[in-house]
């Protein structure tokens, strides 16, 4: 997902008008590195060290979140910098996928599960899905 | 980002492509002194149904986590009860598998949206007073320190990961799983194929080095019905796909290295097999057969 990617012809008049689309917020996670019940919690560090961000939601995209400090990370952005993950949803499987638009691969973590170290998306998590 | 385990180093500034280069050695040191694996025949594939990867054995399907997801969600309500809390019991539906999307979509009647019923969050975590809360993650606001889960939710995934159990994938079958995508995704005939998905994708409008770089990072499918934009390209990305058979020849080639893998890794694997079949026994006498 580091390969630059471009459009040619009449598609950039469209992608352009749904760029406006950008997340409600910048920031998700909380000040204490720790992870909220019903969220998906994505570390700067392996270990579930460093800053955190939390989801509850499916991003389709992370590109304008950041992380929350303290700690390593902290306002550094969460696409493709993640490093761990705790899925701390009681019901729900997580989907952190490769590429935007949930495609690629995928690490699924479990409800209450977590990847010490991302797998396929160690460094290269781009969205997220669950399924409940 | 950390780099690789140290933790404790911030490499922030580090250009994308000094990030594949490492990323490039870290494959080198997991996946050992692999060399491109022969092929067979290459069978012509238009999507990923019906077919499966070697290491999919070693693993839950989705039917199967889906099985385990209800035992967690069984037996917490069970903790729950007997704290004096009522918690309702949930069943999951079977998810997404190993293969699905993997190689980019093979469908372009939903664009690059997932089908129905795949996308929806979580349901709001049901509010919870303080003292629920205590009981079921060990907190009275919820907060969770990973690796080191309380309360109910912590107990009942406890009992799924103990007595020879493995509670979801293995750190080794995610890693063979992980480390053939990789090669496979850097190997000659893949390269090829995607050459000529490149190629295909440029006569219909489209510049695109891989079906890893489509949709376009400009490109939102967070409206609730695809665009016209992204269903052309996702049908022309398709089209492609199936034009080079490029599905075939990847999951062809990736087959061929995970065979590889798993012999390099027959006895850790097996662990994990038996871990895996622990756990569907387990799972089975929760949810009471």
């Amino acid at each position: 997902m580091s390969v630059s990617k471009k459009l040619v012809g009449a598609a950039i008049a469209a992608a352009a008008g749904v760029a406006l689309l950008a997340p409600a917020t910048a920031f998700a996670g909380t000040n204490d590195n720790t992870c909220l019940s019903g969220d998906n919690c994505l570390y700067f560090n392996s270990n579930y060290q460093g800053a955190v961000a939390g989801f509850e939601f499916a991003v389709y995209d992370f590109a304008g979140y950041n992380f929350r400090g303290p700690g390593n990370g902290a306002g550094q952005p969460v696409k493709n910098n993640a490093a761990s993950d705790y899925n701390n949803d009681p019901n729900c499987t997580v989907w952190v996928w490769y590429n935007h638009g949930y495609q690629g691969p995928a690490d699924a973590i479990a409800p209450q599960r977590g990847l010490p170290q991302l797998q396929h998306t160690y460094n290269q998590n781009a969205s997220q899905s669950w399924t409940c | 980002m950390d780099l690789l385990n140290s933790s404790s180093v911030a490499s922030p500034g580090i250009p994308s492509g000094r990030r594949a280069a490492l990323a490039i050695a870290g494959l080198t040191l997991l996946a050992g002194c692999s060399s491109a694996p022969a092929v067979g025949d290459i069978p012509t594939l238009t999507s990923t149904a019906g077919i499966h990867l070697p290491i999919e054995q070693y693993m839950p399907s989705s039917a199967q986590a889906a099985r385990v997801t209800d035992a967690l969600s069984t037996l917490t309500a069970q903790c729950m009860h007997q704290h004096g809390f009522t918690y309702p019991v949930t069943r999951a539906v079977a998810g997404i598998g190993v293969l699905d999307r993997r190689y980019g979509i093979t469908d372009a009647g939903n664009g690059y949206h997932l089908p129905a019923g795949q996308l929806p969050s979580p349901p709001p975590v049901a509010a919870h007073s303080p003292a629920e809360l205590t009981a079921l993650t060990g907190d009275s606001q919820g907060r969770t320190r990973p690796g080191d889960p309380a309360g109910c939710l912590g107990e009942a995934q406890h009992k799924l990961d103990s007595g020879g159990a493995t509670y979801g994938t293995s750190p080794i079958a995610r890693q063979v799983d992980h480390d053939s995508f990789d090669a496979s995704k850097a190997d000659s005939r893949v390269q090829a194929v995607f050459a000529q998905w490149s190629a295909c994708m440029k006569d219909a409008g489209y510049r695109a080095d891989s079906p890893m770089d489509v949709p376009p990072d400009s490109m939102s499918v967070t409206t609730p019905k695809p665009s016209a934009a992204e269903l052309a390209m996702a049908t022309a990305d398709v089209a492609c796909k199936r034009r080079t058979n490029l599905v075939g020849v990847w999951f062809t080639v990736e087959t061929a290295y995970q065979r590889q893998l798993i012999d390099q890794h027959a006895d850790e694997l097996d662990r994990a097999r038996a871990g895996l079949a622990a756990e569907l026994k387990l799972v089975d006498s929760v949810n009471g057969g």
